[in-house]
């Protein structure tokens, strides 16, 4: 940085309407002999696919940083990028065909001895799903997710309890169409002083501060988030009804409800638990096929290996 | 706290981790006891890492709780709790005097004699204006603290500073730090609990209860005095209760299922008891935000019977009914939304502090005649104030207005091992600044934290790169008159 700013600087270059102070300073940046940058990139790709980064501190190179624990993969990633014209597709693709990418995440006592935290990469860690993934993937099991791109931000549903935190509750929110709501995540409009609660739940990032690593907490609330929330009982009726039309025999249904939440072909043991749920809730309580279905579809909503991937 | 974490010292644990706590490798170190003790779940065998689960402070708290009766707007001392005797007889005299508020920066100004007579209360003598005949009956148990200075006079960003301890948001409130230290005592229960006005939150609204930088379970969860007292806690109407339980059970015998072979993911562990909690929580909680079982006599204490004082009575109540079930610590606001809504008098001083005092004076003594009948006051520390004060001279040509003055200002504290009786500090003869022994928000909260058992300048969270502190990095001293 000090380098960038003590060398003589050509202001407006070749009669430019503009200082050219920007360009030039991202061409010092991304300068061959400056390593830093590839490097910090890299590792952020890492860390999106593999759960932390080559270097922990993500957001810290420093003296004060954690050292990479594979420097030379880092370094061969760095190089990899630079010279692949800087595009991170390659790379990524990359990342994802390599054996330790998708090594399973079963643990063998043998490994887990020697290395408990899987620093080697023996395994891959298990995941949580991000807020926004979690939001979407229920979304996409229940058959709403609206994936059409751009536009501008939508205004998804925060409970009036909420609101009333606002010192003019309901100022500046308001509420986009069904269709709208059922965007992906990415396009709900993020307001400083006001989270979605769902995503406040599942730890996303605070809207103040820079967030290179999002913590993963596993609380109650979440729990109640995803039993009562309007929004959870509203898909799991939409999901229900979606995977009736499609299918009449509950064994059929429960199967279809666990492939779209687990993406895999079920266990007869789990199949048969879920037709022995339908039937117990449809003899009670005075719930029909249709409640005892949604019910069902709670389960599977709720389901660890839904939001934990291995 | 202590010094190992596996090995190191907590400021490279932090750093390893990334300071963010993800990825499930780290289970393994969380399990040392970094976030909490272990407890159960409801059914007695699932561990369960509560990250609020209960843990001791630096040294022996004579505080176990706070409830911090939050005067949104900005109470004017002159009016209230600082006496100022000169000021009578002097109404409209045009003064020298250096004022800073919406207004912006002025040197001279008409004063607004007080509007309200003061009485002198209980042993101390303790001068109390009108507005609070019922406070004024408890003065020999309140400490009050007189020349309070904050550093805006703007209402959000005051408001941040005296939540926490930053005028800009991004850092968590105190509650957040509260619930860091300690943890809740309560499982059922969260440790951090907020209480609107019914008016509307405050300026920023949420910024005022955020964790900031620390994860998100450590901040406030807002309980409504009416139906549905935390969010997402009631079950839908359309699903029995048996329904719901039958669920849970089966969703129970998926989760086991899928645990058994990643026995060593103790998240997933932790993920199946939380469900466990919640459901607990469904019914524990609304026990304990219901006040049908108060008697009538107790109801009639708070002045739950007077509909001007009902709503922040009933805040008043269930802030002890918390308190009693573990809860650290309570905000409960006076005032929302804008104008004089809250005790932002710029308009007409007399009905604005008229409607917040009337609303709040019974509640206030009702909570401390309650906590102190039960033995609760002396581990029970009431903080009383907003984010300043107001000035001694009108804000406009005319009308009784003032405005915002972060120079002086009066906060008071009750119980949780602070001394009644006292008057720390001073303003001037007007109230327009701290001229003697003047404090800051940090000093405030040194001192809640003390009487917490915390040592203010050892309570902290590593984040960029600092060991970040509620009191800031700077040694902190507590308001020492003040502590018994």
């Amino acid at each position: 940085m000090l380098v960038a700013l003590d060398a003589p600087v050509e202001l407006n270059p070749d009669g430019s309407p503009t200082t050219g102070l920007r360009s030039q300073f991202a061409d010092w940046v991304t300068q061959p002999s400056n390593p830093l940058t590839s490097r910090v990139i890299v590792n952020r790709m890492f860390q999106h696919h593999f759960g932390r980064g080559i270097v922990r501190t993500t957001s810290n190179f420093g003296y004060t940083g954690s050292k990479p624990t594979h420097p030379e993969l880092l370094d061969y990633l760095a190089g990899r990028l630079v010279s692949g014209g800087w595009k991170l597709k390659a790379l990524h693709k990359e990342i994802l065909l390599s054996n330790t990418y998708q090594m399973s995440s079963a643990p063998s006592a043998a490994a887990l001895k020697k290395d408990p935290e899987n620093e080697l990469l023996w395994r891959v860690d298990m995941q949580r799903l991000e807020a926004e993934s979690i939001r979407d993937s229920i979304l996409t099991a229940s058959g709403q997710l609206n994936v059409n791109i751009g536009g501008p931000s939508v205004l998804v549903r925060i409970p009036d309890e909420v609101l009333a935190g606002q010192s003019v509750p309901g100022a500046g929110w308001g509420l986009s169409s069904p269709g709208e709501q059922a965007r992906r995540s990415v396009y709900v409009k993020i307001k400083r002083s006001l989270t979605v609660p769902l995503f406040a739940a599942f730890d996303a990032a605070d809207t103040d501060t820079a967030c290179p690593v999002r913590n993963t907490t596993v609380v109650p609330t979440q729990a109640l988030s995803l039993l009562n929330s309007q929004f959870i009982q509203e898909q799991a009726g939409i999901f229900a009804k979606n995977v009736a039309e499609k299918y009449t025999e509950p064994a059929e249904q429960v199967t279809e409800v666990l492939w779209r939440v687990l993406q895999r072909k079920p266990t007869t043991v789990e199949v048969n638990r879920g037709t022995g749920f339908i039937a117990k809730m449809t003899a009670t309580n005075g719930n029909n096929r249709m409640d005892a279905l949604k019910q069902y579809c709670m389960v599977a909503l709720n389901l660890n290996e839904f939001i934990y991937i291995d | 706290m202590s010094n190992t974490f596996c090995g190191r010292t907590r400021r490279q644990f932090i750093w390893e981790v990334g300071a963010g706590f993800s990825g499930v490798a780290l289970a393994g170190m969380l399990d040392n006891g970094f976030y909490a003790n272990q407890a159960f779940a409801a059914d007695g065998k699932t561990a369960f890492k509560n990250p609020l689960a209960p843990k001791a402070p630096h040294f022996p708290a004579k505080a176990k709780a706070v409830i911090f009766l939050y005067m949104y707007g900005g109470p004017s001392h002159i009016d209230t709790f600082d006496y100022k005797p000169t000021m009578y007889g002097r109404d409209n005299q045009t003064i020298e005097v250096k004022t800073f508020g919406r207004g912006g920066r002025r040197n001279v100004g008409r004063i607004v004699e007080p509007r309200w007579k003061f009485k002198q209360y209980g042993e101390c003598g303790k001068w109390v204006s009108d507005l609070f005949p019922n406070v004024g009956k408890h003065v020999d148990d309140i400490a009050f603290v007189h020349s309070m200075t904050a550093d805006s006079p703007i209402h959000g960003s005051a408001m941040l500073q005296m939540n926490s301890g930053k005028i800009l948001s991004g850092s968590p409130c105190m509650g957040s730090w509260i619930n860091y230290g300690l943890g809740t005592v309560n499982e059922n229960l969260p440790g951090f609990v907020v209480m609107l006005d019914p008016r509307g939150g405050p300026i920023s609204g949420p910024k005022n209860w955020s964790a900031g930088y620390m994860p998100a379970t450590y901040q406030a969860t807002v309980i409504s005095a009416t139906n549905n007292p935390i969010l997402d806690l009631k079950r839908p109407e359309s699903v029995a209760a048996d329904s719901q339980r039958q669920m849970l059970d089966t969703l129970r015998q998926y989760n086991d299922e899928h645990e058994i072979p990643r026995g060593d993911n103790s998240n997933l562990k932790a993920r199946i008891a939380s469900y466990e909690l919640a459901y607990k929580m469904q019914s524990s909680a609304p026990e304990a935000t219901d006040l049908s079982k108060e008697p009538e006599h107790i109801q009639k204490m708070y002045g739950l019977d007077n509909p001007r004082s009902a709503a922040f009575g009933r805040q008043c109540l269930m802030a002890r009914r918390l308190v009693e079930r573990g809860v650290r610590f309570i905000q409960i606001y006076s005032g929302g939304n804008h104008n004089d809504a809250n005790w932002d008098a710029h308009g007409d001083l007399f009905d604005n502090h008229t409607l917040h005092a009337g609303e709040t004076d019974k509640p206030i003594a009702g909570l401390l005649e309650d906590l102190k009948q039960r033995g609760l006051l002396d581990s029970t520390l009431i903080v009383w104030g907003g984010e300043f004060g107001r000035q001694p001279v009108a804000e406009y040509e005319r009308g009784t207005g003032r405005d915002h003055n972060a120079y002086g200002f009066t906060m008071w504290m009750a119980g949780g091992g602070v001394k009644g009786g006292v008057s720390v500090g001073q303003t001037d003869e007007l109230g327009s600044k701290a001229v003697e022994n003047p404090y800051q928000v940090k000093h405030l909260h040194a001192t809640m934290l003390n009487q917490l058992g915390f040592d203010p300048n050892r309570l902290s969270f590593f984040y960029g790169g600092l060991n970040q502190k509620l009191v800031g990095v700077e040694h902190t001293n507590t308001i020492k008159e003040v502590i018994a």
